[in-house]
């Protein structure tokens, strides 16, 4: 086969795996699509049939591909849209139906009725109040997951039980409405969301605090890894018993759960310390980094060996 | 009974073997799969599965350079994806001794 023909050929599978694949996330679809020219040109280059005799048909190709990869299929991806519009549309013209209604009846029947005009809106926010705000409380993390929860940590995961929990709730609310049994659950579902949302923007000030201004908090409140005295620890440096720096150490707790949460903090001219998304979320040191004046990432990094070992002496061995 | 329906099961297990052995890419892993005797391996399953143990942190990549065509995308077992190997290793093992023992029964008997 010719080059020319092998590119074209090439090209145009390679396009239509993209097309197969457009529902999916940008971040999703990019990894997925990151190997595949090479994939294709390296197939193509065997002179051993056309892509579509060797690989089959496109689409099936891009399936096996989202499968593989742990990735819900296109027509999953697909049937949970139409769910979200019309979620959207019940919350959009209800409220604009209120509004219409508004000029034309008696007052206190409105009041009533605008109030009822504003469950769907409310149901819709319900759903998503109910994981965002679970995300908040059970991560003790605000800042990641406004406005888009994290659950396990992923915004993917997130997003799906969002949506799920929407459409969660607007049926519970309209199976209310329409006199069904599950009133109490939705009252119960109501204020369990309201709730929970007071407890996590009361704790948001502390939390900010936190962040930004490095306060050492009281030790029960401290949603991160710190000292006994309330420093907070932003990052471990392990070092071998001759004092040189290890990397990429594994930490855990001492029931095998991994150790994630290191403390957001600044440094003393108030700069963030930001700290690049690492492959493995429990190896150290983690890779600290600080923006200078003109924006350019600055390394923080452990000193590379210790003279001796910290602390004051080392504690006397048991048998000893 | 059709084979592919076997190999989604065992994927996991055969690519890591594979890149126990050396590093590889892509390709180079779908190759090495059909040539110890996996024919019937689909190339997007393969490239599917490097990308998800990847994200689960059982592989790293690095991307080496050619100078025809575009940049091969290396992957590599971490210690993370040798535990997995050998933790599914051990289950294979297992699994493979009960349905031995399960089929020679059967042979037994008839």
């Amino acid at each position: 086969m010719s080059a020319s023909v092998a590119d074209t050929q090439v090209r145009t599978y390679l396009d239509a795996v993209k097309a197969h694949l457009d529902d999916l996330p940008d971040a999703d679809r990019d990894e997925l699509l990151e190997d595949l020219e090479e994939h294709l040109l390296e197939v193509a280059a065997e002179d051993d049939g056309t892509l579509e005799q060797r690989l089959g048909p496109p689409e099936s190709y891009a399936e096996e591909l989202r499968a593989s990869a742990g990735l819900p299929s296109r027509e999953q991806m697909l049937a949970r849209r139409p769910a979200q519009r019309v979620a959207d549309r019940l919350a959009r013209s209800t409220a604009w139906r209120a509004v219409a209604r508004m000029n034309e009846s008696p007052i206190p029947r409105e009041v009533h009725g605008f109030l009822k005009e504003l469950g769907p809106g409310w149901w819709v926010l319900r759903g998503y109040l109910a994981v965002a705000v679970t995300a908040m409380i059970t991560s003790g993390n605000r800042r990641d997951n406004f406005p888009f929860p994290r659950i396990a940590g992923s915004y993917f995961t997130g997003s799906v039980l969002t949506i799920l929990a929407v459409v969660v709730s607007v049926w519970l609310g309209r199976r209310v409405r329409r006199g069904r049994k599950g009133r109490a659950y939705s009252i119960l579902l109501s204020v369990a969301v309201a709730a929970g949302t007071l407890a996590a923007m009361g704790g948001w000030e502390t939390g900010y605090t936190d962040a930004y201004y490095d306060t050492p908090s009281p030790i029960e409140a401290a949603p991160y890894l710190h000292h006994a005295d309330g420093n907070p620890i932003a990052n471990v440096c392990p070092y071998s018993s001759d004092g040189k720096l290890l990397s990429g150490v594994l930490l855990f707790d001492q029931g095998g759960r991994a150790i994630v949460d290191t403390a957001r903090v600044t440094l003393p001219d108030g700069r963030p310390v930001e700290r690049s998304q690492p492959a493995i979320l429990n190896a150290y040191p983690q890779a600290l980094f600080t923006l200078n004046d003109i924006g350019q990432p600055v390394p923080l990094t452990c000193p590379p060996s210790i003279g001796a070992p910290a602390g004051p002496a080392p504690a006397p061995s048991p048998g000893g | 009974m059709d084979t592919s329906q076997l190999l989604k099961g065992i994927l996991d297990l055969a690519v890591l073997a594979v890149l126990a052995e050396e590093d590889g890419y892509g390709y180079d892993v779908v190759r090495r799969l059909r040539a110890a005797g996996l024919e019937e391996v689909g190339d997007a399953s393969v490239y599917g599965t490097l990308r998800r143990l990847f994200q689960q942190g059982r592989v790293t990549s690095y991307v080496v350079p050619s100078e025809e065509g575009p940049h091969r995308k290396y992957y590599g077992l971490n210690r993370s994806g040798r535990d997995l190997l050998a933790e599914a290793t051990k289950q294979w093992d297992a699994f493979t001794e009960a349905m031995d023992a399960l089929l020679k029964a059967k042979e037994a008997a008839a």
